[in-house]
């Protein structure tokens, strides 16, 4: 069966530093993959790669099917705007629309990206802000939303689309520390319902917990891969060590 | 005066001509004279908008005189002459005094008026009016002024006092600071003496008129390539001088005839 | 106050000459403003030289200047041009030329305007927009827009209210504007003062209005902060 998600051999360079020497990565619908690495080993990158917010020089990215090849020359707008349509994003800064209101945020993208009627959009807005505990907030603004409700208004957001992959950048990053659990409890619920997430994120034990897979990446290649269990039980590679050495503490 | 268009060149607009506005095409009439519409009683806006005075009655008089169609530009004083170098208008007819430094860049006609100046004073005022007469006396004119240049030069021996403007030479006047006052004789007679704070002054002496200080009087100007306009014009003021026209439009506004000053 | 009532008409019509150049020149601007500050924000090294060259000669010449140059050397312009294809001048009409002048200096204002609010826009909340895969168009009206009149209002409203004034030069080559009509005027009544009081009394009208309505505006932009 075609993997949900599966990047091939993407290459980035900022200038005259390599981030990504050609990262491969695949995940099966229903696999949460968590993304970890030291800050500056190309994690967020290679996130922001896959639905072309970076434009990468080499690589090929196919979600659900819809394959798009990257590199120099022309692409296909329209195509990349399918390729994202399918992907969802979190931001680590939420990313919220300061001046529309939490329902104007949910059904923006559904009703002139996907088409749906404004009835229908403000219905499956409604369903989600239910799901991620918000369900009376739909006429607040952002600012007047906590950074947990703000995060949780955000994944309504990219749920909205019914992507066939969430990616979360950092999501829990820019958040106060009591606010973590309600974000991660959000999450923990996608990943129980199935959906296919890549995950960057610091939080080790949520990892441990949630993940089918840890990729740990370094200066730009993936260093080792595996089951949680194995990878946090008994890393392989002596920089993996060192790395879960300094997240412990 | 048949033939004579006395429409303002920009009376002001209603939005709905805005667009027309634009793309104005050049004026049809055989002659646009820049007027200024600031110089009471020369050349004023009426409340109805329509330019008025003794500039443009001369010009409407000149224009019937020489059977030409004429369109007045109205243009403010310190644009004037640009205005009738760059095509914009044909000849200037403001007021403006012949002088050296005009004829470097424009031409001129001969005079249509030529006003003189004249000494204003508190009625009952005795001293002779000569340079010892003067002598220890305040005489008070606007700086900078052809009357500054002709009390330095002439009553040398009188207390000179200057001002930015004409304005605060009657104000003075009036307080008493200025024993008397030097100054265009038309300008004093009309924004002055005719009006309630001129009460009780006069003009004393005679009216001055000399070339060295005054010029040779208020000139129509064109450009330097005109001549033919030029001489035109200077004909038709000789004109309406020796038909009459000249004294009706004259004594609408003055006492006494302008042309000679 | 009877020489007042009795020029009220023909002073109104030097309002309506002021409040309508003021308004088409904003809108000149604004068009102006905009193209500048894309150039300078998003356009080739050409488009950014000659946007930073528009900003700071324009900025760098006084008004009346500026006006002047329109006028005349724009009337040459056109006569050289038409000349060139076999046709006859067009007039530069005074108010042509006016509205050009002041929207042409007050656009270069406007670009700086327009440039500091788009860079205020936060790009995280583009970057969403692009992630959920908006069209550019989309992105740019619902999402950016707001927020960049939002920035830009304040410093929208300060040039509005300094063009306004500006619009008094106009009387310089020929309109009949407020300004222009009331000095004249003034000077025919002998009474420049209370004509004066007059003209400050409209301005502060204009003042007024515009402050209440920008004010409204600001109050809708501000929904969210």
């Amino acid at each position: 069966m075609e993997p949900q998600l599966s990047v091939r051999n993407i290459r980035k360079r900022f200038g005259l530093v390599e981030v990504l020497k050609g990262v491969s990565l695949e995940a099966a619908r229903g696999e949460v993959i968590a993304l970890i690495g030291a800050s500056g080993s190309g994690k967020s990158t290679l996130l922001r790669c896959i639905n072309l917010l970076e434009t990468p020089e080499a690589g090929e990215v196919s979600v659900g099917g819809e394959r798009v090849a990257l590199g120099a020359g022309r692409r296909d707008a329209a195509a990349l705007r399918r390729l994202r349509a399918r992907v969802g994003f979190v931001f680590q800064s939420f990313n919220l629309w300061s001046h529309m209101t939490v329902l104007e945020n949910l059904v923006e993208a559904p009703v002139h990206v996907l088409g749906l009627s404004a009835a229908a959009a403000t219905q499956r807005a409604e369903a989600l802000l239910a799901r991620v505990g918000l369900p009376d907030k739909a006429h607040a603004y952002p600012i007047q939303l906590s950074g947990g409700q703000q995060q949780r208004v955000a994944i309504a957001r990219a749920l909205a689309m019914e992507p066939d992959v969430l990616l979360f950048d950092e999501p829990t990053s820019a958040l106060d520390p009591e606010l973590v659990g309600e974000v991660l409890g959000v999450m923990r619920d996608l990943a129980a319902e199935g959906r296919t997430m890549l995950i960057v994120t610091h939080e080790m034990g949520f990892c441990r917990e949630v993940a089918s897979r840890v990729v740990f990446l370094h200066q730009g290649v993936v260093e080792e891969e595996g089951p949680p269990a194995t990878l946090f039980g008994a890393p392989k590679s002596e920089r993996l060590r060192q790395f879960l050495a300094r997240v412990r503490d | 005066m048949t033939g004579v268009s006395t429409a303002m060149a920009r009376t002001p607009i209603a939005a709905a001509a805005l667009v027309a506005a634009f793309a104005l095409p050049a004026a049809a009439q055989d002659l646009r004279i820049c007027v200024e519409g600031a110089y009471p009683p020369f050349s004023q806006v009426s409340d109805a908008g329509e330019l008025e005075g003794f500039d443009i009655d001369i010009a409407k008089a000149l224009c019937a005189e020489m059977g030409a169609s004429c369109e007045m530009v109205q243009t403010e004083w310190d644009a004037i002459i640009p205005t009738l170098e760059e095509g914009k208008c044909d000849a200037i007819l403001a007021s403006m005094s012949i002088t050296e430094e005009r004829k470097q860049r424009i031409d001129f006609t001969g005079k249509y008026y030529q006003t003189a100046a004249s000494f204003v004073a508190p009625e009952g005022f005795d001293a002779e009016i000569t340079d010892a007469g003067l002598a220890g006396k305040t005489v008070c004119v606007q700086r900078g002024s052809i009357h500054q240049a002709f009390i330095e030069g002439e009553f040398p021996s009188a207390s000179l006092v200057l001002y930015p403007t004409q304005d605060e030479v009657y104000l003075d006047l009036t307080s008493g600071r200025c024993d008397a006052a030097m100054q265009d004789s038309i300008a004093a007679q009309d924004g002055f003496l005719n009006t309630p704070a001129g009460e009780g002054f006069a003009f004393v002496g005679p009216a001055y008129s000399v070339p060295r200080y005054h010029g040779e009087g208020a000139g129509i100007g064109v450009r330097k390539s005109d001549t033919e306009l030029r001489d035109r014009l200077s004909a038709a003021i000789l004109a309406i001088r020796e038909s009459g026209v000249y004294k009706e439009i004259n004594d609408a506004y003055f006492p006494f005839d302008v042309y000679d000053g | 106050m009877e020489a007042l009532i009795g020029a009220g008409p023909l002073l109104l019509q030097g309002f309506w000459v002021t409040v309508s150049v003021a308004v088409l020149a904003l809108a000149l601007a604004s068009v102006l403003g905009a193209l500048a500050a894309a150039a300078r924000l998003g356009g080739g090294p050409v488009g950014r030289g000659a946007a930073a060259a528009y900003s700071t000669v324009v900025r760098g010449i006084p008004d009346l200047v500026t006006i002047l140059i329109i006028y005349f050397a724009g009337q040459r312009l056109v006569n050289a041009l038409a000349g060139a294809v076999g046709l006859e001048g067009v007039d530069v009409s005074a108010y042509a030329a006016g509205v050009l002048a002041i929207g042409f200096i007050y656009g270069a204002y406007l670009a700086e305007t327009f440039r500091g609010a788009w860079l205020a826009v936060p790009r995280g909340q583009i970057e969403a927009g692009v992630a959920l895969g908006l069209s550019r168009s989309r992105l740019l009206w619902r999402i950016a827009a707001p927020q960049l009149m939002r920035h830009a209002l304040p410093g929208y409203a300060n040039v509005w209210q300094v063009l306004v004034k500006s619009t008094a030069v106009v009387s310089v080559i020929g309109l009949s504007d407020l300004v222009g009509l009331a000095l004249k005027v003034g000077r025919r009544e002998r009474d420049p003062f209370t004509f004066m009081l007059a003209v400050l009394v409209a301005y502060l009208l204009i003042t007024a209005v515009s402050g209440w309505a920008l004010a409204r505006a600001e109050k809708r932009l501000a929904r969210g902060t």
